[in-house]
């Protein structure tokens, strides 16, 4: 850890490069876009390309990989506590019996 | 531009410093799992009713929305030159820097402005006040109550968050800030960038998967 890292410019220029690319690819991969259809693989190309994204903010633009560990682990304990929330919520979806619409 | 001494229960500066990350880092949890569970009951109902989800999506313009994300993305590059520069002492570009975070920020609500009062204007409003005729999914009100409650939520987190960074501007400019002493700065700067980590997938989960 480096209580006080200062990140040079050029590396906070080429994040903002990589985020600016990322975002132009999920944007042509999108359906409404380009109408590039995949089904459910659309859904896991954009969040796969966010997740990306969020780990090149979370490192660089928020420190994290300076970060101390106290605090970086308390960062990657929420991410957990929501990775549960996820799996239980797949779960819920992938065994619900098929229900009528009731409207 | 006098020295500021740490508060009395630390040991030193750099001890407040880390301590008071500490907390932003702990609050910013919060804010993520918030919006997590938020995620959670758009998938679970996005599940449950795709035609409506569907129905709904095609309100919102993906122009509009990729045009947010690189104001938003830029907006946490110009924090992070804020911060940097405070780190090397130089009040003049932090200043800039924040100033430019303030308008970047101050447009993505324009831009939310002009969505909004488009929906508005249709009657396309959440809940019980939903009020538009040409709906074909019974329950379309319920889309747009997940989507003004969800954009509307990070909306007005980009309002407190341009309300902190105004108060650092203010703070910088008076030269209160050099590379010992940036701490609010910092915490502001993280609070700006998990706005940013939010939207980054707000933006897909609205505007490009429906």
């Amino acid at each position: 850890m480096d209580l006080h890292h200062i990140t040079p410019i050029k590396t906070y220029i080429k994040v903002l490069a990589l985020l600016l690319f990322l975002t132009f690819i999920t944007v042509i991969v999108a359906k409404p876009v380009s109408g590039f259809d995949l089904g459910h693989l659309n859904t896991f190309v954009a969040f796969a390309i966010a997740t990306v994204k969020a780990v090149a903010v979370g490192l660089i633009f928020m420190g994290l990989k300076h970060e101390n560990k106290v605090s970086r682990n308390y960062f990657i304990s929420a991410i957990l506590v929501l990775l549960v929330l996820f799996s239980f919520l797949a779960f819920d979806i992938a065994t619900r019996e098929v229900l009528v619409n009731p409207l | 531009m006098t020295m500021r001494k740490h508060a009395h229960h630390f040991k030193d500066g750099d001890h407040e410093f880390s301590a008071s990350k500490m907390g932003v880092w702990l609050f910013l949890c919060t804010e993520i799992v918030m919006f997590g569970v938020l995620f959670v009951a758009y998938f679970l109902y996005h599940n449950q009713y795709p035609e409506t989800f569907a129905e709904g999506a095609k309100f919102l313009d993906w122009r509009l929305g990729a045009l947010n994300t690189v104001v938003l993305l830029f907006s946490s590059f110009t924090m992070a030159l804020g911060i940097h520069f405070c780190q090397k002492n130089d009040s003049k570009k932090a200043v800039l820097n924040l100033a430019l975070t303030l308008i970047l920020g101050a447009v993505f609500m324009i831009v939310k402005y002009y969505e909004y009062s488009h929906k508005f204007h249709l009657g396309l409003y959440p809940g019980k006040f939903f009020s538009y005729e040409a709906a074909e999914s019974v329950n379309l009100a319920m889309y747009f109550s997940f989507y003004f409650l969800m954009t509307g939520l990070h909306g007005l987190h980009i309002l407190i968050g341009m309300g902190v960074i105004t108060w650092v501007l203010i703070r910088a400019r008076r030269g209160e800030f050099n590379s010992k002493y940036y701490t609010p700065v910092e915490g502001v700067g993280l609070f700006w960038h998990v706005i940013d980590l939010i939207w980054i997938y707000l933006f897909p989960l609205l505007y490009l998967v429906g």
